[in-house]
């Protein structure tokens, strides 16, 4: 993952931000996030993103039958 | 016949379980060899609660790279046995005069697991005196690659091959006395799989629907390490899951639980062991223990080693989908997969042999 984005303009434009000051912490701190790992290209292919929609619904549909109300 | 010296090499926590096993292994032949657990300190990556919980008794010995490489050459060891064939022994075996050297130590290396992308670990290997591979499949591979690269460089002579690793021994035939008693659920986890944020939150989701949907049973998610350890172990982690559950599940129910404790231990209790790696899966089922392998988390296109996983346990039927997953459906292991992946037990055995006839050749290089 981060070879693969070290690879891309964006990522090395991300990692040369993430060296200065106040600006780097706050790239870091939205790394740590994981806010760059959702700007990958392969999020957008649609058998991808028809995957993670099924698998987060089958979870969420199985969780609301056990789920306590708080 | 005299006892024969055999160095293990260790740096990190997956080298040192290596190294361990194979100790128990050799301790248990009928003639075994006298044992030295080594540190490699350029490569090191161990806490001190690494070492108090997996070497107690501390009764290693430390080396650096000049340390070892007197060790290969001044003719105390007979072996050293090693699961990462280092640089410094590597490029020290690529030298003639050391590889030719009579009284050297045999050097006798071991894969590092389960290698998903293989020809850089036979390049690793190649200059060792004797090769232990798995699955099956791999020592004719390997035999192809070792010929080729051995015709292009008289500098290297093809090492002898043998099928096996301590961690890969024929599984239990039966699982364990008590499985039927057990409760506890332990989703064994990794550094780097998954790999996404979103990949680890969707798992640790799953472990809180488990413990959600099964409020008798305990749900354990077994650390591989703490969050400030391993930081410069070869996997990384980026997304620690204690963290994660603090920030996104901080009212996931009490059965719910971590663990660093060590695998054996965790093993000793679990009715179910759920993972998406190859070693914890491999540990498991060497154990006998019901096993699931989930590989279809959010996220899994982004993460390099779910391919590569999903092509080695495709005929292992225990790849699990999430449904089975929820409702605990899990499955037995394929056994002709079992015996592609998994060697004899007198693994041993092999070993000291293979060491017998390393140094009957008439010159160290054969």
């Amino acid at each position: 993952m981060i070879a693969h984005l070290k690879a891309s303009r964006l990522g090395k434009w991300l990692y040369r931000l993430s060296r200065w000051g106040v600006l780097g912490k706050a790239v870091r701190w939205l790394s740590r996030r994981g806010v760059f790992e959702v700007l990958d290209a392969a999020h957008f292919k649609p058998e991808n993103r028809r995957h993670n929609t099924m698998q987060a619904r089958r979870l969420a549909n199985f969780r609301s039958q056990y789920r306590q109300p708080r | 016949m005299t006892m024969r010296r055999l160095l293990l090499l260790f740096c990190d926590d997956s080298t040192l379980i290596f190294a361990l096993r194979l100790r128990d292994l050799l301790r248990n032949l009928d003639q075994p060899p006298e044992m030295t657990l080594g540190f490699y300190t350029p490569e090191q990556a161990l806490s001190l609660r690494q070492f108090e919980t997996l070497l107690p008794e501390g009764d290693h010995v430390i080396l650096n790279k000049d340390v070892l490489l007197t060790a290969m050459q001044d003719g105390h060891y007979d072996a050293i046995l090693t699961s990462r064939v280092f640089r410094s022994l590597s490029n020290a075996l690529k030298t003639p005069a050391i590889k030719h050297l009579r009284h050297r130590a045999r050097v006798i290396s071991f894969l590092g697991g389960l290698d998903f992308f293989p020809e850089r670990g036979y390049a690793n290997r190649l200059p060792c005196d004797g090769v232990f591979l798995f699955p099956r499949s791999d020592l004719e591979r390997f035999a192809e690659f070792a010929t080729a690269q051995t015709d292009q460089c008289s500098n290297l002579a093809p090492p002898l091959m043998d099928f096996g690793h301590p961690t890969f021994l024929t599984p239990s035939a039966q699982a364990p006395a008590d499985i039927d008693s057990r409760k506890d659920i332990y989703f064994f986890a990794q550094a780097i799989s998954p790999m996404t944020r979103r990949g680890r939150l969707h798992v640790l989701e799953a472990m809180v629907a488990l413990a959600e949907a099964n409020p008798d049973r305990t749900v354990w998610i077994k650390l591989r390490h703490l969050p400030d350890e391993n930081a410069q172990h070869l996997h990384r982690e980026k997304h620690d899951y204690p963290s994660l559950l603090q920030a996104v599940f901080p009212e996931a129910p009490a059965n719910l639980k971590l663990t660093a404790c060590p695998m054996d231990e965790a093993m000793q209790d679990a009715a179910l062991g759920i993972t998406c790696t190859s070693t914890a899966a491999i540990d498991l089922i060497r154990e006998g223990l019901p096993t699931m392998v989930y590989l279809d988390y959010v996220d899994h296109y982004m993460d390099p080693l779910a391919a590569p996983m999903r092509r080695v346990f495709c005929d292992s039927g225990i790849v699990t989908s999430l449904d089975d997953l929820l409702h605990l459906r899990h499955h037995a292991p394929n056994p002709e997969w079992v015996q592609q992946v998994f060697c004899p037990r007198d693994l041993g055995t092999r070993v000291m042999a293979m060491l017998d006839q390393l140094q009957s050749r008439p010159s160290a290089a054969g």
